[in-house]
């Protein structure tokens, strides 16, 4: 495994505005092109960690992304870095028109309408096999196309980073298979909260396991995945 | 790969459906209290006139037509009761002022159909950001249709939920505190997803614009269909 360390995480806490504890003491390091998935039941912290990391909640301790800390005055850059696809990609696609919505990261970045954007937006859609979707209205996808508009959304911006929050919840499992062979290809740092263990199975090259907020397990994913009264202990 | 507007071959370019809707806002706002009804009447005519040939689903739209007559009938009729009681001016003339009020709503509803409902949103909204109509009014329509899209699809799904537990009829009071609790639910639900939409929008580096491509082309058909229906509201006017 390659030795940049890309994230590092140093006793991140988190608490709800109702006073909940959703993460503890969290400390974890990630590195150049390392697929890591995020296990653990509901209510353990999974996706609140990926906010944390793109820098849309704050918590408490340190987060580093590509050395540079997560702080507001540091969040264009962390936001240029890290691309989030959210778990309900109908919270995500707020443009009108597939295709605005998938230039809208590298227009925003530019400041102006990108003619670049519309060739790069193509291409994407084509390696997702959602080209027939370019003219189409957000509002009438169905939910599979709507997670590959989503994610076409965030790899147009290229993104060092890829945080994905249950990429799989809601899929069928053509569609699944289809997914979890298309990240498999994608050659970059991975960061992904799942429930799933075929996906962590076969995308992942290594689990944390978080239950209740803390981290229990930090491993290869083959022996976590191996380690059967481990998962049901917590949870999976 | 194609990128197109998604324009019918008769549809409108919305930006023309635009300048033709806000031109009869500005005749039915700008003709005199007193002028004939037959005006009004007759750019209603003309609107419907038109949504056959410029609005594809004309039968769609007619049904609209039809459900916001039932909505301003109550309203007229409350109008015109609100008015005979309280005017001292004639009931003819009070006829006349409600006939006006009403057949110039319906000259606004029947523009929005014709013009602004049979166009896609995504079209209008980039005709707007063409147009350059302040960001912020584009936002604001952006996000409440957004909104009204998935809160109209949660509401569905609530109270598809509540019906399928029904067992029996319940009492009318019982009924109205389980809207009500679904009406909370979907309002704390609305605060939770706008707060998951606004974060989604940050993280894509969000700045308070919206970029909108759309390669949209003025056709011959748009020019003429703006020159003479602006000629025709003049003349209506005029006469």
């Amino acid at each position: 495994m390659p030795g940049t360390e890309i994230i590092e995480v140093n006793n991140l806490s988190y608490r709800f505005p109702d006073g909940t504890l959703a993460l503890r003491q969290v400390s974890l390091v990630v590195r150049e092109k390392e697929r890591v998935a995020i296990m653990g039941p509901n209510g353990a912290g999974k996706s609140t960690l990926l906010l944390l990391l793109d820098g849309l909640l704050v918590g408490e301790g340190q987060i580093k992304i590509l050395g540079t800390e997560v702080r507001r005055r540091n969040l264009k850059f962390i936001r240029s870095k890290v691309g989030l696809v959210f778990q309900n990609p109908d919270d995500q696609l707020f443009m009108p028109s597939v295709l605005d919505d998938v230039i809208y990261g590298l227009c925003a970045r530019k400041k102006s309408l990108d003619p670049e954007a519309i060739k790069k937006a193509e291409a994407i859609l084509r390696q997702l096999k959602a080209e027939t979707l370019v003219n189409r209205s957000t509002m009438s996808l169905s939910l599979g196309e709507k997670k590959k508009v989503a994610l076409a959304g965030v790899l147009i911006m290229e993104p060092d980073v890829l945080l994905l929050d249950e990429p799989t919840s809601g899929l069928d499992p053509a569609a699944r298979r289809w997914l979890i062979s298309y990240l498999s290809g994608l050659n970059r740092t991975m960061i992904f909260a799942t429930h799933n263990l075929e996906l962590a199975g076969r995308l992942a090259h290594r689990i944390i396991l978080l239950n209740a907020g803390r981290v229990v397990a930090d491993g290869p994913a083959a022996e976590i995945l191996n380690n059967e009264k481990l998962l049901l202990d917590n949870g999976l | 790969m194609k990128i197109s507007a998604g324009r019918a071959s008769l549809r409108l370019d919305p930006r023309t459906g635009l300048l033709c809707f806000l031109a009869v806002l500005a005749f039915v706002v700008a003709l005199p209290a007193e002028a004939p009804l037959w005006k009004n009447a007759g750019l209603l005519f003309l609107l419907l006139a038109a949504g056959l040939g410029f609005a594809p689903q004309l039968r769609k739209l007619l049904n609209w037509l039809k459900k916001m007559v039932l909505i301003l009938i109550p309203f007229i009729v409350f109008l015109l009761v609100v008015t005979l009681l309280l005017s001292k001016e004639p009931a003819k003339k009070v006829f006349f002022y409600i006939a006006q009020v009403g057949l110039r709503s319906l000259v606004v509803v029947a523009a929005d159909l014709v013009f602004i409902l049979s166009q896609r949103t995504e079209d209008l909204l980039a005709a707007m950001s063409q147009a350059k109509v302040p960001a912020v009014v584009i936002q604001l329509l952006n996000s409440g249709l957004r909104y009204s899209h998935i809160f109209t699809r949660e509401a569905v799904s609530s109270f598809r939920a509540k019906l399928a537990r029904d067992k029996c009829r319940q009492p009318f009071l019982k009924r109205l505190k389980i809207t009500d609790l679904i009406i909370e639910k979907i309002f704390w639900r609305a605060i939770d997803r706008s707060q998951r939409i606004y974060a989604a929008m940050l993280s894509r580096g969000y700045d308070g614009n919206l970029y909108f491509h759309r390669p949209f082309r003025l056709r011959v058909l748009d020019v003429v269909a703006l020159t003479s229906f602006l000629a025709l509201l003049l003349a209506l006017a005029w006469i």
